[in-house]
């Protein structure tokens, strides 16, 4: 149960900037997430926590106590890996029994403390049998089991689920997320699953190249993204993006895409911040209305290029101006490669970026 | 034509691989072999490959018994998971290769390479070594090989699980697309529902080298054969529960400890069809209603168990006896752990499977 704060934190590799300047505080008892793609630096940012590696510049703090010359064994984090790092011929007890025989505790409150962490993971039944014969999901709680004997106050998690399938991972999204409430345990998790980030974050972050895009509750960065990066990475499909330019007609402003225009007069104010006239339209797939017949309220006509039925629903991919959009097509809507449809993009809903900066401007 | 198997079996010791598949892939059809690890179905591509041979049953390609050709007079293209493409060789003389050894004139060999390099967007990199390209592009050049010597058949072994989720959504699309202008008979291997119901015409569902169900994707959704289909496809999965069936005053009802529901509308169909009266009620988590209050006869009270906002939808956990219900909601959706709800199901999209049998009666 300890507030973890991270500040001005570097770190170069053979002179590779792996963090560069990074701030963040993450809350006691919150399950923060940490989403970038592989190399965006959220393992080294784990370590550096850990203490597996000094930073070159900045401090960690945990609990307002400054600990960057403190040892990774005296820091009271765990971590759990993707690999797990288990040991397979050892039976669970034995391997959640370790850390404690390390640290020489009593034999009886060892029994004890395993017995009892056994308990709140549901893997009682578990403790006499080899790793080797687990399932997947048992193991992830062994590994979390072995960590969690030792009491530690913060628990660092890198892409623990990301060896187990499908299926599996999205029980043990619920059930690590559980485990976190009835603990009270600051978690700090690392993936590169905007999916698991979303559904799991009290707060998340997005990381690129070492900095901090965005960090906030997912709702946030998912309908207010501070750019098109991490516009970008949230959501599935992913938000569409147009590129287009600003022009004035009759007193209105319209942006122009090529093979359509939007009326944005009403964001004046917000055009203001755009450092030229080139933008970047953006549009979720959910915000878009696929019609057969062009209607009064149409953005444009487009072509059917794929059709993606994913069961409860259809994504439909659509040629517009030499790329393609994505859309969700409506209940019992039938299309086939090489239909002309309409699209009508939600006003309410467009995204713009100035193509630039990549910053968002409304 | 097209591709046609019959009775096909193969056993491995005493393992018995493939049992007994019948088959049939039209011209210019896309079809998928689905299933978990160690269901048959790359044990079943190998055999229309060639790589393997059947312990009995027929393989017939453009309707020529192929049982004996060896794999390169079987005029098929093979793609793999690890790409299988020279590191050494630029991307051009990986492409001429196939074409090299069939001793293909030099000027047809650079027409044809031009087509495929730029079909695959390639072009910019024929000149490269294969070693150096990025995974998508090795990947692509692994494809152009084979789609270069003009395959009558298609043979794909889960050739994007290598790719991150963002490049395998980039690739299913491109590969679709690919396949609908060539016309191109294609047998995809995957163990993905995700990628096998998006791409394909008709899925075969595989299990213990059987084959489960072959249908279009739309019904093999909505209308699974039996409980191992109906649970591996969709995610999140469906919602099955233990019940027993009861008979009271002419009418019918399946009774879940917990609930009971009213089916009098299959009470014929289930007492002719069902083995026994231990029956499964199974309901996929987009037709399951989230509602505050018990606003119609048939709600079910619970808690909320967890709430996975994930954009555009947010997946509710709520226990149902001693199971875990998952339902899908809007992606406003919101409730904390804990809050008090009612579920009810859509009516007609309740399905009844016999638990004995596993087979699906309504």
């Amino acid at each position: 149960m300890v507030k973890v704060t991270l500040q001005n934190l570097s770190k170069t590799f053979g002179g590779k900037t792996v963090i560069r300047d990074l701030t963040l505080e993450i809350n006691e008892q919150e399950f923060f997430c940490i989403l970038g793609y592989p190399g965006a630096g959220k393992t080294t940012l784990l370590r550096l926590i850990a203490g597996l590696e000094k930073q070159d510049k900045g401090d960690v703090y945990l609990d307002n106590k400054l600990v960057n010359n403190v040892h990774a064994s005296h820091r009271d984090v765990a971590m759990i890996f993707q690999n797990l790092a288990l040991y397979p011929n050892r039976t669970v007890f034995e391997n959640m029994a370790f850390p404690l025989k390390v640290r020489k505790m009593p034999r009886t409150e060892l029994r004890n403390r395993v017995q009892e962490v056994a308990k709140s993971l549901s893997i009682e039944h578990l403790l006499d049998r080899a790793i080797a014969n687990l399932s997947g999901g048992e193991k992830q709680r062994v590994a979390i089991g072995r960590a969690l004997v030792r009491r530690p106050q913060v628990f660092l998690m890198d892409e623990p689920l990301s060896n187990l399938d499908a299926l599996l991972r999205l029980e043990m999204r619920v059930e690590l997320k559980r485990l976190q409430r009835e603990l009270g345990q600051t978690f700090i998790y690392a993936t590169p699953d905007q999916l698991e980030a979303m559904s799991m974050g009290d707060r998340m972050a997005t990381l690129s190249e070492g900095q901090l895009q965005q960090v906030d509750v997912p709702e946030v960065l998912y309908n207010k993204p501070k750019n098109q990066f991490v516009a970008g990475l949230l959501g599935s499909p992913a938000m569409n993006f147009m590129e287009g330019s600003c022009r004035q007609s009759d007193g209105r402003t319209l942006l122009d895409v090529g093979s359509f225009q939007i009326d944005i007069t009403r964001f004046h104010k917000a055009l203001e911040r755009a450092t030229g006239p080139e933008l970047i339209l953006g549009i979720r797939p959910e915000h878009i209305k696929v019609t057969r017949q062009r209607g009064p309220n149409s953005t444009c006509e487009v072509v059917v290029y794929v059709v993606e039925p994913l069961g409860g629903e259809m994504i439909l991919h659509l040629g517009v101006d030499g790329g393609l959009i994505k859309a969700f097509a409506p209940p019992g809507f039938e299309a086939k490669y090489g239909d002309h449809v309409s699209v009508e993009f939600d006003p309410n809903r467009i995204y713009l970026f100035d193509k630039k900066t990549e910053e968002a401007i409304l | 034509m097209g591709l046609h198997i019959e009775n096909l079996r193969k056993e491995f010791g005493k393992l018995v691989a493939v049992k007994d598949l019948s088959l049939k892939v039209e011209t210019g059809e896309f079809v998928s072999l689905l299933g978990p690890s160690g269901c048959g179905k790359s044990t079943t591509l190998n055999m229309i490959a060639g790589l393997l041979y059947p312990t009995s049953g027929s393989i017939f390609i453009d309707d020529v018994l192929v049982n004996e050709l060896p794999p390169r007079d079987r005029k098929i293209g093979l793609v793999f998971q690890n790409y299988a493409v020279f590191n050494h060789m630029t991307v051009h003389d990986n492409l001429a290769f196939g074409l090299k050894i069939r001793k293909t004139p030099k000027n047809e060999i650079d027409k044809r390479i031009k087509e495929v390099a730029e079909f695959l967007r390639i072009g910019d990199v024929l000149d490269k070594r294969a070693g150096g390209l990025r995974l998508d592009q090795l990947q692509r050049v692994a494809i152009g090989r084979s789609m270069i010597v003009k395959p009558s058949l298609f043979l794909l072994d889960e050739p994007l699980s290598n790719l991150d989720a963002a490049l395998r959504a980039v690739m299913r699309v491109e590969l679709k697309k690919m396949q609908k202008e060539l016309k191109q008979t294609v047998v995809y291997v995957t163990h993905d529902q995700l990628e096998a119901m998006t791409m394909s015409e008709r899925i075969a569902v595989m299990n213990k080298g059987e084959l489960q169900q072959y249908d279009t994707p739309s019904v093999i959704y909505n209308h699974p054969k039996n409980q191992f289909v109906a649970n591996f496809i969709g995610s999140p999965s469906m919602n099955f529960i233990d019940c027993s069936f009861a008979e009271k005053d002419g009418k019918a009802f399946l009774d879940a400890g917990v609930f009971s529901l009213d089916i009098t509308e299959f009470h014929e169909i289930v007492k002719a069809q069902a083995t026994s009266s231990e029956l499964i009620l199974a309901i996929r988590p987009e037709d399951v209603k989230i509602m505050n209050q018990p606003s119609m006869d048939e709600a079910i009270e619970t808690s909320v168990y967890m709430v996975e906002p994930i954009g555009v939808k947010t997946i509710v956990t709520m226990p149902i006896g001693n199971r875990m219900f998952k339902a899908l909601a809007a992606g406003g959706f919101r409730a904390a752990i804990g809050d008090r709800k009612w579920i009810a199901f859509q009516r007609p999209k309740v399905h009844i499977i016999d638990k004995k049998t596993g087979s699906v009666v309504v």
